[in-house]
């Protein structure tokens, strides 16, 4: 009769779970939802990386691709052109725009015009201006000028223009033009027939797409047709294309890639695993049709509710699945054991309590308000929940009662922490684990909030883009404002008043926009009347006169230059909207599009200047900001510090439910031990790996507090609440299936999933490793009288190592230094070419060493090379090397350090970058009080007083790698001097401070520099 | 500081070189004048040519050194404040930048022991210890003493020659000169010297 029902609820159950899984397939099948790997849904709704990253899809600037020919050694500077010629025509795709390769023309017609614009453009600085050219002086200044150009090879075709415009009153509106030009930033002439880059052996055809970030398939269509066609370029020219759609397709590409490998992996991995740890049970294949069955649900659930779901999220498939396989294992463990019945009923409390533990990490990720991370916790949720129920409702009747199969079973660890001596070695060892990692973690961990970490696209395609940029882009990058009307006099109306605006609070040099030279209809009416007014009959006759005189003298014809006479004769007129300046001008700074006129202005990419012009911006002005510095440093901050508050949430709700559990704080605290050295043991292991922990290792590190909490809650049941039966293999083989799950995921090439499977098999390694060794020594020291006054002790230790290392400071050496010594006033001359020798005080600080030594120091700017020798005080040599273009030879005496070969030659890095290059070219931008000059990664900031060096710092993805800092300025050997420099590294633990005691030009007489 | 204090006790030795007026010295007569010397007060400038570096470092200080008991005092003055006074069993150093002292005690120091053990036997006039190695060249009439380290020997290993150069009558040393194996050269000139006579009380101070 029972095996009857047995056989009943066996067949019951396996038909409900085939049909569920049919039901799935079919709404799968049938649901609309994509997958999307868009970086937006990591974002924040309300954050600004999301408006600025909707805007630029909004843009098209996302769409955009610059293609790339180049001449090959030896081929002649014509075949780029000719190549050129061949190809555009071809680049024929549904979603190519515009095609844009230069100016298209060589006609200056509208430069020798442009004078004609000055009524238009007559604003008061303007006709100031305008009044001096006129007057008798600057028309005899620009008759004699013209004449000295005609008669140089330089006035060859200037005769035109002079006929036209014999005062040169175009040049009034150059400025304004030149600083359009500012706008762009690539390094070819605009005005040429094709771009053609400064060497003239590259050349630069840009394409506009109406593809968003967000459609990989259009991109990678896009891209192969565009590589199809370069594939087909003469043999001398090679081509390449450069766009940030070649992200999204990579992303996608090696997403779907990697979620099905880790699918068929996982698959894989977890039959073995199961087959041969349960001896071949068949019915152990049910354990992993659980999650499976679970995550299939969950997947279908979500399609039905949500349009798009971020890949990511199922490609974390294999982690969910290790994570809620343990419920089955528990299950399959009690089904298998003696007293089945007992067993499960014992059961259900801990595997209540743990689900829930793990299901309130998760819930956290609901009430984010970023949408990747509520569709990951809603995933999550629903896959273990679903685990859950079926572990406990449908898995027992599959399973079947096979009473002491597991008893044998491989994961015997009764040997461990049972005896008080076993004890005590165990908590040594864990004390000490504990220890070292907090050092080696203190000593080299470091964080990342660049959101490259993302990104899955291959390096290969950063570095070309890295190339492409230090070929083709010059001066500092540009951040923009677009501004949005109805019409395009509303569009100049709008543009003029926020033009007004943004120049007074970010400097007109700073401001680039067309403004200056398209100004509205009223004013030009404005600036017309103005014009006339200034421009009467008896003005212009004395004019007329001065030029006729003035030509003469210089042997011009006077009638030559009597269309100019008439047109400072006619009275203005203000009818024609037509602009002085050629369509490929305008374009890029006003457009149309189907719903609205645009207008672009640009100015400095820095946080300070988005940060002055936010307030003007926003839907009530139709004005938004897109940055791009702005957009990668919040990206990844605001994502960094989401899940920073995440991780403090998370272990406080953990905290608080396991004493609800258990309900004993000690007992609670023992239960988190897993947790506190799971954190630790990634930190160390991220250390020693050199990795830095980024956005990718923060989420992974979120799910580490809450999955390795359910191993400390169980094992705390085992050793305190008086379970029966020894949960600890199915415990270890739970925890095995985590590992393997996050381990597979190792093999991913996508960052993100990367970096998730680091973090979670090192971290649920070491809280189950912790968990069955560490908790029930404890346990088994308190049984055995140990008191728990010991237990304590032992847990008070690390936690007051851990926050005494979480709150030490680093060493400060000079921080208040002043700038200059007293009674000094500056004129600095950074050493540039000329050779110098310093005597100083020399500190290094490395790895928790401190080397204080007598420093002589050579420079020799011009070779470059760097010549150090320290000395212990008074004459034993310690360190003692010499850089000397790029190469370096080192000899390092400092016993601590001497087999760190690394040491000398960091230090010797660093004094290059302390003594060579400290007066960049470039220009310098104004902000307040100090002037920066940007190029590449490296900042220096002058104040803008006395033009003092202030720091020099070294920025990669949005963090300070190195900042040197110069205080204590004097004069020394006639020459302006820093009496303390300090280099500070991002790594703990590393500074290099230089007090200056004498300091002198080697080869040269004061003041001759 | 192995090395300083091989050096200095090198030049402790030359030092104790006073040889008697009317002769040709030679070892044994060196030898036999080590045991007059039983105090010794100069100042110094010491210039080190380092073979990486175009200029030299040029350092001054005084220099104090006693032989019952044993203290050797070195105070330099610029361009740095600095002082290391030595006796026996113990190296105390101050340093001005930081106002820090330290002490250092020989019989932790395996080296300094050693490196003392060598310059009491000099002092007791027993100069076979260098000779075992060491070759030495003495050019009596220019007043000057090579000391050239053997080949394999520990002192070869940093040390290609000492040179010392005496004042008139061999009265006492007036140069000191060190190649290191490494090339450097370091040259040490006292000055104002004062044999023999009563040491200031402030001579061991560190910090003077």
């Amino acid at each position: 009769m029972d095996q009857r029902r047995e056989r009943l609820l066996f067949w019951a159950a396996l038909t409900g779970l085939a049909a569920i899984v049919g039901i799935c397939t079919i709404l799968l099948f049938f649901s609309h939802a994509k997958f999307s790997s868009d970086i937006s849904s990591m974002l924040p709704k309300d954050s600004d990386a999301r408006r600025i990253l909707g805007a630029m899809q909004a843009e098209r600037l996302t769409g955009k691709i610059a293609i790339e020919l180049r001449l090959k050694d030896g081929a002649a500077p014509n075949l780029l052109s000719a190549a050129a010629d061949e190809l555009v025509p071809r680049l024929k795709h549904p979603a190519i725009g515009k095609i844009v390769c230069g100016a298209g023309t060589c006609d200056t017609a509208w430069l020798r015009d442009l004078y004609l614009a000055l009524p238009a453009l007559a604003d008061q600085e303007l006709m100031q201006e305008l009044e001096r050219r006129l007057s008798p002086e600057g028309i005899r200044d620009a008759m004699r000028k013209n004449f000295v150009l005609l008669s140089t090879p330089g006035g060859l075709g200037a005769s035109e223009f002079i006929a036209s415009d014999p005062l040169g009153l175009r040049q009034l509106l150059l400025p304004r033009l030149s600083q359009m030009s500012k706008a762009f930033n690539y390094r070819f002439d605009p005005l040429g027939r094709y771009f053609i880059g400064p060497d003239g052996r590259r050349l630069l055809i840009l394409c506009e797409t109406n593809l968003s970030m967000t459609d990989s398939a259009g991109a990678r269509s896009l891209l192969d047709c565009i590589d199809k066609e370069l594939g087909s370029l003469p043999p001398q020219v090679s081509g390449r294309a450069v766009s940030v759609l070649r992200h999204a397709a990579a992303n996608e590409e090696v997403l779907m890639r990697d979620i099905w490998v880790l699918s068929f992996f996982a698959l894989g991995a977890f039959s073995v695993m199961y087959f041969f740890i349960y001896r071949m049970d068949a019915r152990s294949l049910f354990i992993l049709a659980v999650p499976s069955v679970a995550i299939l649900m969950s997947m279908t659930l979500l399609s039905l509710v949500m349009d798009s779901i971020p890949s990511f999220v199922f490609g974390l498939g294999g982690v969910i699945a290790g994570i809620a396989d343990d419920y089955a294992i528990h299950v399959y463990a009690a089904c298998r054991s003696r007293d089945s019945k007992e067993e499960m009923r014992e059961l259900i409390t801990p595997l209540c309590f743990c689900a829930l533990t793990t299901l309130a990490v998760f819930a956290l990720f609901l009430f984010s308000g970023v949408s990747g991370y509520a569709c990951l916790g809603a995933f999550a949720i629903l896959s273990i929940a679903f685990s859950l129920l079926l572990s406990l409702f449908v898995l027992p009747p599959l399973l079947g009662r096979k009473e002491g199969l597991f008893d044998d079973a491989l994961w015997n660890f009764s040997f461990l922490g049972i005896s008080p001596k076993n004890a005590k070695v165990t908590l040594v060892v864990w004390g000490v684990f504990m220890l070292a990692s907090l050092i080696i973690a203190a000593l080299g961990f470091s964080f990342s909030r660049s959101v490259k970490l993302l990104d899955g696209t291959p390096e290969s395609v950063f570095k070309q883009e890295a190339e492409f940029k230090s070929y083709w882009i010059d001066g500092e990058p540009k951040a923009l404002a677009v501004l949005r009307a109805p019409d395009r006099q509303e569009l100049l109306r709008s543009g003029e008043n926020f033009y007004r605006d943004a120049s007074s609070l970010l400097g007109a040099d700073k401001l680039i926009s067309a403004v200056p030279l398209l100004p509205s209809q009223e004013t030009v009416r404005k600036n017309i009347e103005r014009w006339n007014a200034a421009m009467t009959p008896e003005k212009v006759l004395l004019i007329r006169d001065e030029i006729f005189k003035r030509a003469k003298e210089n042997g011009f014809t006077p009638a030559a230059f009597v269309p100019f006479i008439e047109f400072l004769s006619r009275p203005a007129q203000t009818e024609t909207e037509d602009s002085i300046l050629p369509y490929f001008v305008i374009r890029e700074f006003i457009r149309q599009d189907a719903s609205a006129w645009k207008m672009y202005f640009f100015f400095p990419d820095t946080e300070e200047n988005y940060a002055k012009l936010k307030p003007l911006c926003g839907p009530a002005t139709n004005i938004g900001l897109i940055s791009y510095r702005k957009l990668e440093s919040d990206a990844g901050n605001e994502v960094f510090l989401r899940l920073g508050r995440y991780m403090i949430i998370a272990s406080a709700l953990i905290f608080l439910l396991t004493l609800a559990a258990l309900r004993s704080l000690s007992q609670t605290l023992l239960a988190m031990l897993p947790t506190m050295s799971s954190l630790l043991g990634i930190a160390a292991a991220f250390a020693i790996l050199r990795i830095p922990f980024g956005i990718p290792h923060c989420i992974a590190a979120v799910l580490v507090v809450g999955l390795s909490v359910y191993y400390g809650i169980f094992m705390a049941f085992c050793q305190f609440k008086g379970l029966k039966s020894d949960m600890t293999p199915s415990l270890v083989l739970a925890a095995l299936t985590t590992v393997v799950g996050g381990a597979i995921v190792i093999v991913a090439r996508h960052p993100i999933l990367f970096g998730l499977g680091i973090v979670i098999a090192i971290g649920i390694s070491v809280a189950c490793l912790v968990s069955i060794t560490v908790i029930p020594a404890i346990g088994s020291l308190i049984r055995s009288g140990g008191g728990a006054k010991k237990i304590f002790l032992l847990l008070a230790l690390p936690t007051v190592i851990f926050l005494h290392g979480c709150s030490t400071p680093l060493s400060e050496i000079v921080k208040d230094s002043p700038l200059c010594d007293a009674d000094f006033s500056a004129e600095y001359s950074p050493p540039e070419k000329n050779a110098y020798s310093v005597l100083a005080s020399l500190q290094i600080e490395f790895c928790g060493h401190v080397f204080p030594m007598l420093a002589m120091l050579e420079v020799n700017p011009a070779i470059p090379r760097i010549a150090l020798v320290g000395l212990q005080k008074p004459c034993i040599r310690l360190l003692e090397l010499v850089s000397e273009n790029g190469g370096i030879k080192a000899e390092c005496l400092i016993p601590q350090v001497e087999k760190k070969s690394e040491f000398a030659t960091r230090v010797a890095h660093d004094l290059e970058n302390i003594c060579l290059n400290l007066n960049p070219p470039g220009r310098r931008v104004r902000e307040g009080g100090v002037e920066s000059v940007v190029l590449g990664n490296i900042v220096w900031r002058f104040d803008a007083a006395s033009g003092l060096l202030l720091k020099k710092e070294c920025i990669e993805d949005g963090v300070c790698r190195w900042k040197i800092s110069f205080y204590r300025y004097r004069l020394d050997a006639c020459s302006t001097v820093p009496g303390e420099i300090l280099l500070e590294s991002f790594q703990p633990g590393y500074t290099i401070w230089i007090r200056v005691r004498d300091f002198k030009w080697l080869n040269q007489d004061c003041g001759k520099k | 500081m192995e090395r300083l204090i091989i050096i200095l006790s090198i030049a402790l030795c030359a030092l104790a070189l006073p040889c008697p007026a009317n002769e040709a010295p030679d070892i044994a007569s060196i030898e036999a004048s080590l045991t007059k010397l039983e105090s010794f007060e100069a100042a110094f400038v010491q210039r080190t040519k380092y073979k990486i570096m175009s200029s030299e470092l040029r350092t001054e200080g005084v220099i104090y050194l006693q032989r019952q008991p044993f203290l050797l005092a070195w105070h330099l003055r610029s361009p740095i404040v600095y002082s290391a006074v030595m006796d026996t069993a113990t190296l105390r150093q101050y340093d001005g930048d930081s106002g820090k002292i330290d002490t250092i005690k020989m019989s932790r120091n395996p080296v300094l022991h050693a490196v003392s053990e060598v310059y009491r036997a000099i002092l007791l006039g027993n100069l076979k210890k260098f000779e075992e190695d060491c070759l030495f060249k003495l050019d009596a009439p220019g007043m000057k003493l090579e000391m050239l380290p053997k080949e394999g020997t520990e002192l070869d290993r940093f040390i290609k020659s000492l040179k010392f150069e005496f004042a008139t009558e061999f009265r006492y040393v007036s140069c000191i000169e060190v190649l290191e194996a490494g090339g450097n050269l370091t040259r040490i000139e006292f000055s104002s010297v004062k044999i023999n006579e009563r040491l200031p009380d402030d001579a061991w101070k560190l910090g003077k």
